[in-house]
């Protein structure tokens, strides 16, 4: 299961790219030892190659992640954006979309995540969850609706 | 001859992994266990193609393929309908295969 709580949600975000903010979220994710320094490489080199972003409605969310190697505990890191970030699209990697949400997963492939995606991918594919989630006012209540959708 | 299908993704958490899944539930649904359903890297998808009937791929596709190929982004992103929309085109290139 991913580890979701307080400490992974991350309000108010600023950054002028996605390298940036991802940097940002594996340094916080780092700190609480759920992964070693290198992996944020992996999640790098991936956007590159494979792009995250997703043309979600009523605003575009990116789902960064790298491959399961240098990852202690799975974990979710959440951001929500004070201006949006520019990810490339996972469907069409020329497309820029503006990503107000991010959900940086990290994954130690101890255990089977399907439950887990598909959950995110409801909530991906409900505008009115996304919506919701971009208005809860602080970290303790997004945490907890993020762990009700995905953990459920 | 079994058929198969393939997911594929680019990395990491295997998002190809929910195509699988989603899949193969509607294909037990409708009696067809007997088609297989794997997941693979894109990177590694030279070792598949000639051994598969349909591709889904999460990422876009930048080269033709022997066989049709769908985008599997509405598992990921897609309503509820469009889901199962997806399912029921998948559904249909399973008919016609010989």
């Amino acid at each position: 299961m991913f580890r979701i709580d307080e400490d992974f949600v991350l309000l108010d975000v600023e950054a002028t790219s996605a390298d940036e903010l991802i940097r940002f979220m594996c340094k916080e994710l780092e700190a609480a030892d759920c992964i070693q320094p290198e992996h944020v490489d992996t999640v790098l080199e991936r956007e590159q190659k494979f792009p995250t972003g997703l043309p979600t409605k009523p605003f575009c969310v990116a789902l960064p992640h790298g491959e399961p190697h240098g990852v202690n505990e799975s974990a979710l890191c959440f951001a929500r954006l004070k201006k949006p970030v520019v990810f490339k699209n996972m469907g069409n990697a020329c497309e820029d979309l503006d990503v107000r949400m991010v959900f940086l997963l990290v994954n130690n492939s101890s255990e089977n995540q399907v439950e887990a995606l598909r959950n995110l991918s409801e909530m991906f594919g409900e505008s009115e969850k996304l919506s919701t989630l971009a208005l809860l006012e602080n970290k303790k209540d997004v945490a907890k609706m993020l762990s009700n959708t995905i953990l459920k | 001859m079994g058929y198969r299908i393939v997911v594929a993704c680019g990395a990491g958490i295997n998002t190809s992994t929910l195509g699988e899944d989603m899949i193969r539930e509607r294909l037990s649904k409708e009696g067809r266990e007997d088609i297989e359903v794997i997941h693979v890297l894109m990177s590694n998808i030279e070792a598949y193609e000639d051994n598969m009937d349909i591709l889904v791929s999460m990422q876009q596709v930048y080269r033709e393929f022997k066989c049709p190929v769908v985008s599997g982004l509405p598992f990921l992103i897609g309503t509820k309908s469009e889901k199962e929309a997806l399912l029921d085109k998948i559904m249909e290139l399973v008919k016609n295969l010989k």
